[in-house]
């Protein structure tokens, strides 16, 4: 504590400085000056300290490892991480920055779920694989399946204890490319958000500048690294704040989220935050007398992002943790994506979220927000103000037209932390990240694929839906074909193209659907085999994607609708479903129709 | 003192909640990833079947003892162990 204190004044003179400074120049400068300042911490499965790097060590660790990058390969070469939960990631990604190397974090590949990460490694043309000394071993095996893919590793934790190296210079804060993000693609079409040093330091100072954030702002994160939420909030933030962070695995957390509280008081933490899920799963999990000691005053933004944020949500966890001294104006709704590096909208800090209660129907045939006085409408919370060094626009997709406030439209964004476009697709690139608004031209756009509106009346971002058929559990994106495709797999009697597989969120919780459509022969053994098949589908998609589907239900043949061009209906469906009127399978008049 | 029984039920009553599957659904000696039960999922369930039972599981407990029946030996055994 107090060297924290003893470096408080050194830390916080950099402010201005580092507004403009590549992520790696902020950490030589901070380095420099305040060498035995604190940077991380990380807790174990119990939530006791496990491992501590200062920001001097952080320095010369990230150092060392980019001398050695630099030894070997070119500058812009992708560089894949493959890091557990714990310290060693952020140095090898910030030694992928000094090096001029392209670091692509990505999640630990399971030997079921080897297929998408190869597609990646694939697509970013990687050749080069940085991990653990642990983990090295084990991932070989997992991918050496593929022999188009010759990889060269390192296993940086190796590098350690290894003295500074003179000759490493960060790179300035220009259009360079730092990091490929691949959270956005399917599994069949990964793409890989080209996120440049510029990024990063406007998406950072963005952040700061909205929550008022500076070097005694105390952070606490749990998210995985690999995720934009996890690596830009959790582990770049703080370089920049030149604060004290607390970080724990994503396991940790969702095997007990008091840990997470615990942390919060026990660090005097100012800004925590995750997904909606992550707040039900914390007021869900509390039990009299858990967290006695626990003060949770000094907690002043709560974040809740990267899913859909609920009231429902908002006043449990305020009812849970409001007598240990949270309080309900400390949630902080915002918005982001990784194509806008992360960070959109969210704030002003410190005061109660904004929730409108809206008339669905006007919303849905007229496209305009009207108020639903008779409660009885659908609840949307306010997501913030919009950064002051973006543009937000409101745009009717159809005809590319701006519209006014309290009209739902697509949310376009302009500003320099749009990301330069996915790897190695241009098309794509163009169609989202420069488009432009009928009569305004020579302003590019990133079109979000959010669906939403500005309050006329606060100038908030209401998020309301999405063009695409996209899932989100728990804070990760989902692409329903990818569901699909797994469900088709699971077992023969079930076809291809026969499937609908989209979220029903009616009720607290959003449920997972599947609409199965059966052939003459599914329909014929479905009686028997119901039950196992259920289960099959169940076991098959949980595997694959971690998800539960709620609900399957089987429909006579030739009841999918599709569009001419044989793309199945996913929404038509969802309200067939809704609304009764799917032609069901029911097992008994199915035998009585063999 | 916490039964097989009572764990077993808690178990059910946890999946049924987290996947949407109605606890009727549940078979005791069925892989729980049948119910679409996921690995964050799994996590949540152990951290829960601590608290409740005072014990502490390891957190792979889920893929040892896949099936609501060896999940709650398992952890009736520790629990027991726990209490001695």
């Amino acid at each position: 504590m107090y060297a924290r204190i003893d470096t408080d004044e050194l830390a916080g003179a950099l402010y201005d400085e580092v507004s403009v400074l590549s992520v790696g120049d902020i950490l030589l400068r901070r380095a420099r000056q305040h060498p035995g300042r604190v940077l991380f911490r990380f807790l174990d499965e119990q939530g006791r300290e496990e491992d501590v790097l200062t920001y001097g060590d952080a320095w010369r660790r990230s150092s060392v490892i980019a001398a050695e990058l630099a030894g070997q390969g070119a500058a812009g070469d992708r560089i894949a991480l493959f890091y557990p939960a714990g310290l060693d990631f952020i140095v090898a990604f910030l030694g992928c920055l000094l090096a001029g190397r392209i670091a692509v974090p990505l999640n630990l590949p399971s030997r079921r779920r080897v297929d998408r990460c190869q597609r990646i490694l694939r697509d970013c043309g990687c050749r080069q694989v940085l991990t653990v000394a642990a983990l090295e071993e084990g991932l070989r095996d997992i991918l050496a399946v593929d022999a188009d893919l010759p990889l060269a590793w390192l296993a940086t934790d190796t590098l350690r204890d290894e003295a500074e190296v003179a000759a490493v210079l960060p790179p300035p804060a220009d259009d360079r490319i730092a990091f490929l993000q691949y959270t956005s693609g399917s599994t069949s079409h990964p793409k890989g958000v080209m996120v440049s040093q510029r990024n990063i330091t406007t998406n950072l100072r963005m952040m700061r500048n909205a929550w008022e954030l500076d070097h005694r702002s105390n952070t606490v994160f749990w998210q995985p690294h690999h995720h934009d939420m996890g690596l830009i909030l959790g582990q770049l933030l703080p370089i920049m704040l030149g604060n004290e962070t607390v970080l724990m695995g994503p396991n940790t957390f969702v095997r007990q989220p008091l840990i997470w509280l615990d942390a919060i008081s026990r660090y005097r933490a100012v800004l925590a935050g995750g997904p909606n899920f992550a707040y039900e799963l914390a007021a869900q999990r509390w039990q009299p007398g858990r967290l006695e000691d626990c003060d949770l005053s000094s907690w002043r933004i709560a974040l809740n992002g990267a899913d859909v944020v609920r009231a429902t949500t908002l006043e449990r966890f305020a009812a849970t943790f409001g007598p240990l001294g949270y309080r309900p104006a400390t949630m902080l709704p915002c918005y982001g994506l990784a194509e806008a590096t992360l960070f959109v909208s969210g704030g002003p800090v410190s005061e109660l979220p904004r929730l409108r209660s809206i008339d669905a129907r006007a919303a849905e045939s007229e496209r305009r927000v009207t108020d639903d006085l008779g409660g009885t409408g659908r609840i949307v919370v306010g997501c913030g103000l919009p950064s002051q060094e973006i543009d937000i626009a409101i745009v009717d997709p159809a005809t590319g037209e701006r519209l006014e406030a309290d009209r739902l439209g697509e949310i376009w964004v302009s500003g320099a932390t749009n990301a330069l476009g996915y790897w190695q697709l241009p098309e794509q690139s163009a169609a989202i990240f420069a488009a432009e608004i009928a009569d305004e031209p020579g302003c590019r756009y990133m079109r979000t694929g959010d669906i939403g509106f500005i309050g006329a009346d606060d100038g908030q971002v209401y998020i309301c839906g999405r063009m695409k058929d996209l899932l989100i559990v728990d804070g990760r994106n989902l692409h329903p074909e990818d569901v699909e495709y797994t469900i088709i797999e699971s077992h023969p009697l079930i076809k291809p193209q026969s499937c609908a597989v989209f979220e029903d969120e009616r009720g607290e919780q959003r449920r997972l659907v599947a609409v199965v459509e059966a052939d003459r022969e599914l329909k014929r053994a479905l009686p028997d085999i119901e039950k196992v098949l259920r289960m099959q589908v169940r076991r098959a998609v949980s595997e694959e994607h971690g998800v539960a589907i709620a609900d399957i239900v089987f429909i006579a043949p030739a009841t999918l609708r599709k569009t001419t061009s044989g793309k199945v209906q996913r929404s038509l469906m969802k309200q067939l479903y809704q609304q009764d009127g799917l032609d069901l399978l029911q097992p008994v008049a199915v035998s009585d129709a063999v | 003192m916490s039964t097989e029984h009572d764990i077993a039920d808690f178990i059910t009553a946890f999946i049924a909640d987290r996947t949407g599957v109605a606890a009727n659904e549940i078979e005791p000696d069925e892989n729980l990833g049948s119910y679409g039960l996921g690995s964050m999922q799994a996590v949540d369930l152990v951290g829960s079947l601590e608290d409740r039972y005072g014990v502490t599981l390891p957190p792979a407990l889920v893929f040892q003892y896949p099936t609501v029946n060896e999940l709650s030996v398992a952890v009736a055994q520790r629990a027991a162990t726990a209490g001695v």
